[in-house]
């Protein structure tokens, strides 16, 4: 039930319903257990007594009862002893005969009584209703060597015999021998009313009264059925202590029941009563205690598990509720149905519940939101976004997806296993370096920041700039290294180019103040060149006059100069002489720093008066006609005027021109040629795009095109300075950008932005 | 070398480079110019002082007095003088007493020439205008 999955260790778990039945079952049924066993035990201890008590008051009764009831025959016969002792003499044997017959006619018990003489012979025989017939058969029968009568003889005192059976009225009988100096009286008592009496006494109780002789032979039973019963009690240990010692009271076993039994003695015939009754019937009242008890404890089950089945119900719904909406939870599902619990506290564990999914859903919100920016945030960068693992084998995980522009490898080239090392990409010669400074800062703990050049996916290198830091554990170790790379390739070659410009500048300086000194002899050089060159012209009256006076044939000597290459040779000082001339022009230029011809342009308009220059430049007319190339202009309206100087903006138009005419004019094909001139406000910098249909320049030139003495004209052609000069002017004469874009077979765009309000530094 | 012809036209060039000033010299001559020569400023304003001229073809940077300094004082002596520099300096302008005597930026060329043909024009062109 429980879903711990935070949980570390599994612990068992146990059912509540199982817990909440056996609490509430051993609260409610162990003090109901004990105060049974103790109310059991307590009344068994108190029936055991009240039984054994009854038992004995009822024997001690019985054997009083048996006592009186033997004393009536025995009295009877002590009286005819007296009687015989005072009057035998006087007696004739007929009255002794009637007074024996009327004295056992009068009493209900004696059957009859014989007279014994001294030999034990029967010399007078008492019976009822005068049976003579009878009386003559016991006459002159020998009794001397009966035990009793024997015993009574020799004591001199009465004596009882033990129980037989009557032979005359077949009922079980006994004598009681009476000594009367020389004579024995005897009498026979039946006994059976004892048993009928003992019959009469418990007709309907539970309780057996049994009275036993001297031998343990049974008397009289209260019991109805005594056949298949032992007749003799001898064995019973109850009946052979009392016997010994008197009154007695103990449980014991008899015919496999159980029953507690009290013994009373019967002093004259030294007989015994038993008093018993079964111990099932003894603990009667006990076993109805019992019983109630234990439906009392039946109840009391019932109703826990009732309770508990109701009440766990009503507590485990909930939980199986609240544990399937944690679940629900898990997943992200924050809108599930409220319960209504029974229940106040957990109808306050649902509304916290309910508060909780509430505030996880806010914070999930907020959290996905959060992330999404950040997300988005590293993705923008226009740089990669890293983190390396050094725990895990310095594996490089990339944030963003910038590293796939800028190194130009997809996303596993880096980052799978068999994949191929970063650094395997970095320049040779910036390997080692880059290898130490990222140690360096896992062992010192310190944030770093490189530059190193990366081979791209397209074989070119790049430069990089990184800054990394390293990120420690909670025992100051370093776990990862996050950080970012910058693409610096631009920034550096600009940086270059700035350099290399303002190494000119300084050259420039220096040419300025020599500007002079080498000017004088160009000039020297280039007019002596044209001027020797016109002096062997073969057409001009003054040649002629003079190769007449000195009689020389000019065109002989014209003939000579052109098989020996002389005219070229001059045309190629004067040519060396042009470019040398241009060169010192151009490094000039980077000299002039000031700003005081600076003024607010109309750049169309600008752009219209170069174009104008361009179409008249005779320069330009040597190689291609600019009037034949189409000029589509599109300018933007109310475009602002621009703080420049127009004389520099114009001669860097000028030079835009000419690189492209020139380049559109190298082309093959017969299309036709192509500006495109744009002008447009961004922000605060107006941009001038002039975009040819030349052949265009591969990357590898347009990033050097503004290198100073970078040209890819033939040798003469152009000095390799005029775009280097053009970058100057604008980017650091008026603080523009200058771009160059080009597609090989498409044509090149050059965009140059200058701002509307340039710094007066 | 002097014709000695009335209507030819007389310029005076002045230059302390001898390359220069003599291929210009023979050059100038070439166009029927009735050329003299001077190596500083000093010279010029001598022989300006002894002959007329219609033109002064000047350097600037000269040994003693510079050709702009030179050109207000050749103008007292002839006022109906012409000046052209061909300078090797970079950048020249023109001063505002060089333009009250009726000098144009026009007048001012810079070393080196890739063709005198330019140099001759303009001569033309300033004594086409006298």
């Amino acid at each position: 039930m429980a879903n711990s999955s935070v949980s570390n260790k599994p612990r068992p778990t146990r059912s509540l319903r199982r817990s909440l039945l056996l609490n509430l079952t051993a609260t409610t049924l162990i003090p109901l257990l004990i105060l049974t066993v103790a109310v059991l035990y307590y009344l068994t201890e108190r029936a055991a007594e009240d039984v054994a008590g009854q038992n004995l008051l009822l024997a001690r009764a019985i054997s009083g009862q048996i006592e009186a009831f033997l004393h009536a025959p025995e009295a009877s016969l002590f009286n005819l002893r007296n009687l015989h002792l005072t009057h035998k003499n006087s007696l004739s044997s007929q009255n002794y005969q009637e007074i024996l017959d009327s004295l056992t006619e009068s009493s209900p018990l004696i059957e009859s009584i014989y007279i014994l003489d001294h030999q034990g012979q029967i010399t007078e025989v008492g019976l009822a209703h005068k049976n003579d017939n009878l009386r003559s058969e016991f006459m002159r029968l020998q009794l001397g060597h009966q035990k009793f009568i024997k015993q009574a003889w020799q004591q001199q005192k009465p004596v009882w015999s033990d129980t037989f059976l009557s032979i005359i009225t077949g009922k079980t009988s006994l004598s009681l021998a009476v000594p009367a100096n020389d004579r024995m009286i005897v009498g026979n008592i039946s006994i059976d009313q004892i048993n009928s009496f003992l019959l009469n006494l418990h007709q309907e109780e539970q309780i057996e009264s049994t009275i036993v002789d001297r031998q343990g032979e049974i008397i009289a039973s209260s019991r109805q059925s005594p056949n298949g019963c032992p007749s003799n009690l001898r064995n019973l240990s109850l009946i052979r202590d009392a016997k010994e010692k008197g009154e007695r009271t103990a449980s014991y076993r008899f015919q496999g029941k159980l029953y507690l039994g009290s013994v009373a003695q019967i002093k004259s015939p030294g007989w015994l009563t038993l008093v018993a009754q079964t111990s099932d019937n003894a603990y009667q009242p006990v076993r109805r205690t019992s019983l109630f008890f234990l439906s009392a404890i039946f109840i009391t089950l019932a109703v826990t598990f009732l309770v508990v089945f109701i009440t766990s119900k009503r507590i485990i719904a909930p939980i199986k509720l609240f544990s399937n909406q944690a679940r629900a939870l898990a997943e992200g599902d924050y809108d599930r149905q409220q319960l209504t619990p029974v229940y106040s506290e957990i109808a306050t564990l649902a509304d916290d519940f309910q508060h909780m999914a509430r505030r996880i859903a806010e914070r999930e919100t907020a959290l996905t939101s959060s992330e999404e920016a950040y997300r988005t945030l590293a993705e923008n960068l226009p740089a990669i976004v890293y983190r390396l693992h050094i725990r895990h084998n310095n594996h490089l995980q990339f944030m963003n997806s910038e590293y796939l522009h800028m190194t130009g490898f997809d996303s596993d080239h880096f980052t799978a296993t068999d994949g191929c090392p970063f650094e395997n990409m970095i320049h040779p010669d910036d390997h080692s370096n880059f290898v130490n400074t990222l140690r360096g800062a896992i062992h010192k703990h310190r944030p770093f920041s490189q530059e190193y050049r990366f081979k791209h996916a397209d074989g070119e290198y790049r430069t990089f700039f990184e800054k990394g830091c390293p990120v420690f554990d909670k025992n100051d170790e370093v776990s990862h290294i996050d950080g970012v790379i910058f693409d610096i390739t631009e920034r550096k070659r600009a940086e270059e180019i700035i350099l290399q410009s303002e190494k000119m500048l300084s050259v420039g300086g220096l040419a300025a103040g020599m500007a002079h000194e080498i000017n004088n002899p160009l000039a020297g050089i280039l007019q002596n060149c044209q001027l020797i060159r016109r002096r062997l012209n073969a057409t001009l009256t003054r040649n002629l006059d003079v190769a007449e006076t000195t009689k020389i044939d000019l065109k002989q000597l014209q003939h000579y100069l052109e098989q020996r290459n002389i005219l070229q040779m001059l045309d190629a000082i004067r040519d060396s002489g042009q470019r040398a001339a241009k060169i010192v022009e151009n490094i000039l230029d980077f000299s002039r720093k000031s700003q005081k011809d600076f003024s607010l342009q109309n750049l169309p308009e600008l752009i219209e008066k170069t174009l104008d220059l361009a179409r008249s430049d005779y320069d330009f007319h040597k190689d291609f006609d600019f009037r034949n190339i189409e000029i589509i202009c599109h300018h933007e309206q109310n475009l602002p005027e621009v703080h420049c100087d127009p004389a520099q903006i114009q001669q860097v138009l000028l030079n835009i021109f000419k690189n492209g005419a020139q380049a559109m004019s190298e082309q093959d094909d017969h299309n036709l040629h192509q500006f495109q001139i744009c002008t447009y406000q961004q922000q605060d910098m107006v941009y001038i795009e002039i975009t040819d249909n030349g052949p265009g320049m591969p990357s590898a030139i347009q990033k050097r095109i503004f290198e100073p003495f970078f040209t890819t004209k033939k040798v003469g052609k152009g000095t390799g300075l005029g775009l280097s000069v053009c970058y100057f002017i604008i980017a650091e004469k008026h603080h523009g950008s200058m771009k160059v874009s080009s597609t090989p077979g498409q044509g090149t765009k050059f965009t140059i932005g200058l701002p509307l309000q340039i710094s007066t530094e | 070398m002097l014709r000695g012809y009335p209507l030819q036209r007389r310029v005076l060039v002045i230059d302390d480079e001898a390359s220069i000033r003599e291929s210009l010299t023979e050059f100038l001559e070439d166009f029927e110019f009735q050329v003299s020569a001077a190596a500083s400023a000093e010279e010029a304003l001598e022989l300006l002082n002894e002959q007329p001229q219609d033109v002064v073809v000047a350097d600037l940077r000269l040994p003693g007095m510079s050709g702009d300094t030179m050109i207000p004082l050749a103008h007292r002596l002839q006022p109906n003088l012409r000046f052209l520099i061909h300078t090797g300096s970079v950048g020249y302008h023109l001063s505002d007493e060089l333009t009250r005597i009726g000098m144009q930026p026009d007048n001012v060329m810079f070393k080196p020439l890739s063709d005198m043909m330019v140099l001759v024009n303009n001569l033309e062109n300033l004594l086409s205008q006298s």
